[in-house]
């Protein structure tokens, strides 16, 4: 395979989860998994408040930031998704994983903050787990981001934007999309996928916007492109003031591009 | 009033094919491509769509498939989204096939493969072609000097079709091997024959056997690559197979093909 100068290349999916390959070696279905089923607390069952103009689900660490810079205050989850714990297990319990959860952040406005430490191989789960809130919504939006390394281009370009924003949605979403369709051969995975793929089966219209960067530093240039989004919808969920003091990600933890 | 919520699931009530449009699917071929060695399957199925045109009609949601969701790849110029796995149906051809774009998790396959042959008994489908790459180098020595595309059969399957048992006639009488033909029955040591690198192929052959659905698994040998030119050889063995297109047709690649193997250099680098 090609590759070229300062260019990720992710690796291949090809056949093959993890290590087994083949059903000749196969793992059974009944063995132990490597990922977690998820759990909905503090109840399965629970109250909620009529139907919901706009489920938001919230998925990476740029679309994360930016919630917490510039959206109101979302006050204390009225649900947390976390990975269910098998008994006995001290080391599991004393690891600390961020829990995903889910505000009300108006009265018909909800909004899903899904945690980083999710696999994709949970994405069906995580999906399921949301269902009940997204049946229940006139529209889904799905704000997610990638690095600008990992977009295809079938031709040259010059003068590439360093942050740029690209939609899709399902074929029953009526309203504007507020940014152009992300073209072939480009695609999106895991969490994200899974509730757009969902909305399309299930027919509740869905906008999913992924947002190419350089970086997923926080700060007022690199958010800008979904301050614009919000600023057009017809949901007032923006502060006046962003405020990016309270920094979720910087140093370290922003991974290089150049090196795997 | 509020409403009540239950945020548990069975995954044996979550439909898992939801077919959107109002098809017979009664008598039909389903062409199901195993996710396998240089995605030859996948890539053959690409093909074959960009070939027949046929309709979208449904969308399969399961945990064994990973989600993904792009652009249409067979034009450009529409704007339909595309998910991990999908169903299409030709009418013209009497075809039903699948399309899968991402991994199968093993831990979930042995559920997908008992609920797709569920589905094909509840819809009367007639057979099943499995479209699959298995690893080059498993090949043993008798096996290196012959073709590279190889059927592996059941009994059921056979008798229906005609042209596999003249592929199979053909190498007795000609000498000359375009691919071999493997028949193979329920009782069969399924560790005879190999489809190494063949995803859920076994699996699913062997599940589709035991249910008396007739079924063969159309495979290429193959490494990781540049796969088009396997692919296209799977697409014209299976139009032998079924005869949907003129022998010398063309397979032309769909758009998303574009930049399959990385972006074009920066100018700036000359």
């Amino acid at each position: 395979m090609a590759t070229y100068f300062g260019e990720v290349v992710e690796q291949s999916s090809r056949a093959f989860w993890g290590d087994q390959c083949d059903s000749e070696d196969d793992v059974h279905s009944d063995s132990p998994t490597n990922w977690r089923k998820l759990e909905v607390s503090p109840s399965p069952t629970q109250l909620m408040s009529s139907r919901i103009k706009l489920f938001l689900v919230v998925h990476g660490p740029l679309t994360e930031g930016f919630v917490e810079a510039c959206f109101l205050d979302k006050g204390v989850p009225i649900a947390e998704i976390n990975e269910a714990e098998t008994e006995g297990e001290e080391s599991f319990r004393r690891r600390k994983r961020k829990s995903s959860a889910i505000y009300s952040l108006l009265s018909d406005v909800l909004l899903c903050i899904c945690s980083s430490h999710l696999d994709m191989a949970q994405s069906f789960d995580f999906t399921e787990k949301i269902s009940p809130w997204m049946k229940n919504a006139e529209q889904v939006i799905i704000l997610t981001c990638s690095y600008i390394s990992g977009y295809h281009i079938t031709r040259h370009q010059d003068d590439s934007p360093d942050t740029f924003l690209k939609a899709l949605k399902t074929d029953n979403f009526s309203s504007l999309v507020l940014s152009e369709t992300l073209e072939q051969p480009n695609t999106v995975k895991g969490i994200p996928a899974g509730v757009l793929t969902w909305c399309q089966i299930f027919e509740i219209p869905a906008v999913l916007y992924i947002c190419y960067t350089r970086s997923y530093e926080v700060d007022s240039a690199s958010v800008k492109l979904f301050q614009q989004l919000f600023s057009k919808l017809p949901f007032k969920l923006l502060k006046e003031k962003p405020n990016f003091t309270n920094r979720l990600y910087s140093g370290p933890e922003i991974s290089s591009t150049l090196y795997m | 009033m509020g409403l009540q919520i239950d945020t548990r699931y069975s995954l044996q009530d979550i439909d898992m094919i939801h077919i959107q449009e109002n098809v017979n699917l009664k008598g039909c071929t389903l062409i199901f491509p195993s996710v396998s060695v240089g995605n030859a399957a996948q890539l053959a199925v690409d093909l074959l769509i960009t070939k027949i045109k046929p309709q979208k009609v449904g969308l399969i949601w399961h945990p064994a498939i990973m989600p993904l969701v792009g652009g249409d790849p067979y034009s450009l110029n529409e704007t339909a989204l595309t998910t991990s796995a999908e169903v299409f149906y030709s009418g013209q051809w009497k075809l039903v096939i699948f399309q899968i774009r991402s991994p199968i998790m093993q831990e979930a396959s042995q559920d997908f493969v008992d609920r797709i042959t569920e589905w094909i008994k509840e819809n009367y489908i007639d057979k099943i072609v499995i479209l699959s790459g298995i690893f080059d180098y498993t090949r043993n020595d008798s096996e290196i000097a012959g073709p590279s595309v190889k059927f592996v059969a059941s009994r059921t399957f056979r008798e229906k079709c005609d042209v596999l048992q003249r592929l199979g006639d053909q190498t007795a009488t000609s000498g000359y091997q375009t691919c071999s033909v493997v028949i193979c029955d329920g009782s069969q040591d399924p560790k005879k024959i190999s489809m190494y690198g063949g995803g859920i192929s076994w699996k699913f052959f062997n599940a589709c056997n035991v249910g008396g659905i007739p079924a063969v698994v159309l495979m290429k040998y193959c490494s990781e690559g540049d796969n088009i030119p396997d692919a296209i050889l799977l697409c014209t063995h299976l139009n032998t197979l079924l005869n949907f297109a003129p022998s010398d047709c063309n397979w032309e690649s769909p758009p998303s093909w574009t930049g399959m193997f990385g972006n074009p250099p920066q100018h700036g680098l000359y």
